[in-house]
């Protein structure tokens, strides 16, 4: 409970000093919200962990290296990283070829889907509303707004600065993707929930 | 008070970014425009959909990590 009222720059200064405890503290804060901003963006679990690790690896390095200087605005730091990652990542993803099955689907999508049990994917589809997967369709730059404002709740301006735009760029899109959430539910008839 | 409310305020007005005045005047104004509530509830429900899906990275990713905090404390680094 204590380690709530530490800030994330106190925890980092700690961790320079040799405290390891106060990193895992640290991860323990912001693991979450930044894992699950990755997981909206790539859709995709095992990719989403990789970058995730990748994403800390990289902050260790940047913090033993001296180059942190951010003070207590840790976690918009941690998810430009984090964010840039993904981006990448969806861009090999895309450049890469997809090896497809008789039916046409992708082979590893079909491997992935088969090594799960029944009551994963019972699960997974009751998670995943539709609204959830309204979401999942959007344009890359609007989920990432959406994502960044309303799961990893950062401002506007944070968005701005780690997407490299400005702040009317970013409610520009959080507003389009709004809309295109409207248009998904009136086409499918379906009143959002 | 007479003010255009645009989608935009409504949406710095759910996060809490718009100015003092605005908010207070959409709040005022709120119960009598189904318009503005049904956007709000729109943005309520997608945070709503995306908290419910959220998942916490795996217990073996977070000892890799913890791992790896521990190993780059060596002074030569």
């Amino acid at each position: 409970m204590a380690n709530t009222c530490i800030t994330d720059g106190v925890l980092i200064k700690r961790y320079v000093e040799g405290n390891t405890a106060a990193f895992e503290t640290l991860v323990n804060r912001h693991k979450d919200r930044i894992y699950g901003s990755v997981m909206n963006i790539v859709n995709d679990s095992y990719l989403a962990e990789d970058i995730f690790q990748e994403t800390f690896i990289k902050i260790i390095h940047n913090i033993k290296r001296g180059k942190y200087n951010h003070e207590d605005k840790f976690l918009p730091w941690a998810l430009r990283i984090a964010r840039n990652m993904a981006i990448d990542s969806l861009r090999r993803k895309k450049r890469m070829p997809t090896v497809v099955t008789s039916d046409g689907s992708d082979l590893f999508e079909t491997l992935y889907i088969a090594d799960k049990s029944q009551e994963d994917i019972r699960i997974e589809n009751e998670e995943h509303n539709e609204l959830h997967g309204w979401i999942r369709m959007l344009p890359e730059e609007q989920k990432e707004v959406l994502v960044l404002r309303s799961y990893a709740q950062l401002s506007f301006k944070e968005i701005a600065a780690i997407t490299d735009t400005n702040i009317n760029t970013c409610i520009g899109r959080m507003h389009y993707a709004l809309t295109n959430l409207r248009k998904f539910s009136e086409k499918n008839s379906v009143k959002v929930k | 008070m007479d003010r255009i409310i645009t989608e935009n305020d409504l949406l710095l007005f759910h996060y809490k970014e718009v100015e003092p005045e605005t908010y207070y005047h959409i709040q005022a104004q709120l119960p009598f425009n189904p318009q503005w509530q049904e956007y709000l509830k729109l943005l309520s429900d997608v945070d709503n959909s995306l908290q419910k899906n959220s998942k916490s990275p795996s217990k073996t990713t977070l000892s890799i990590i913890m791992e790896e905090s521990i190993h780059q404390e060596d002074p030569t680094f």
